[in-house]
């Protein structure tokens, strides 16, 4: 498309409260928005179904991912205790993480339960792992 | 912005260089721009401070986390056609490191000067 095709031509700024990106059915696929004084881009799939979301609010910045059922399987979030990365599974449920605390940064893997069931950690003492039962006694640790 | 001016747009397309999204009280929330032939979005806070930014550069498409003083605490990005997950302290040191390279995926916790503490494989 050139130029001349364009019609109104190309604008060097466009300032708005919202911004709404429709398919070709009318169904709105993104939103920029502010809601709750907390901005964020929105992106739906063809059912209109909410999937992923950047955002930020009072606890920070972060991006979520959603699957068709609307639960959240992968979450990354910058809050004030630290960054980090979730993975979760059908359920919605936490079942892998890595983080950095001020302790500094960590591993860790949760049962279906969301029972951590190994972590891996490095503080100022140093590295360490650990393997705990669905009790949360420790089976196995080093050093 | 006064109350004549809140209308609805609706247009199958709006090309501009950049795109502003404003709260009520008219601050910048949002910004969608290209900047040195490099196409950005950008997350503010109430302060005005980039908290989130999505964009793709010369070395390829990145997401950056930052705290409210403006730091990096979390970046994902691919770089030379490897994804990488970095992880920062609140300085924006890089604590940790997920990624998958030519040689296969690696993990790295690493200490402030950035050396390796722990890495697998």
């Amino acid at each position: 498309m050139t130029t001349e095709e364009r019609p109104g031509a190309a604008v060097r700024e466009v300032i708005a409260r919202r911004f709404i990106l429709v398919d070709e059915n009318g169904k709105i696929r993104a939103e920029l928005s502010v809601r709750k004084d907390e901005p964020g881009l929105g992106l739906y799939d063809e059912k209109g179904k909410f999937r992923a979301a950047l955002v930020v609010t009072n606890d920070g910045p972060s991006l979520g991912l959603f699957d068709e059922n609307g639960k959240i399987r992968a979450g990354l979030a910058g809050t004030e205790d630290g960054p980090g990365l979730g993975l979760h599974d059908e359920n919605g449920n936490p079942r892998a993480l890595l983080a950095v605390t001020k302790d500094g940064p960590g591993l860790g893997l949760a049962d279906e339960n969301g029972k951590t069931r190994a972590a891996l950690d490095v503080t100022n003492a140093g590295p360490r792992l650990g393997l705990t039962d669905p009790n949360g006694k420790v089976i196995w640790k080093a050093p | 912005m006064t109350t004549e001016e809140r209308k609805v747009i609706t247009a199958r397309e709006v090309i501009a260089c950049r795109f502003i999204l404003e709260d009520d009280n008219g601050r910048t929330r949002a910004e969608l721009r290209v900047t040195k032939d490099r196409p950005l979005l950008v997350l503010l806070d109430e302060n005005g401070t980039p908290r989130a930014a999505l964009g793709v550069d010369k070395d390829g498409p990145r997401l950056t986390l930052l705290n409210e003083n403006g730091n990096p605490r979390f970046r994902l990005g691919v770089l030379e056609d490897s994804p990488i997950l970095l992880l920062h302290d609140e300085n924006g040191k890089p604590l940790a490191m997920l990624g998958v390279f030519k040689g296969g995926p690696r993990l790295a916790l690493l200490d402030e000067n950035g050396k390796p503490l722990w890495t697998a494989p």
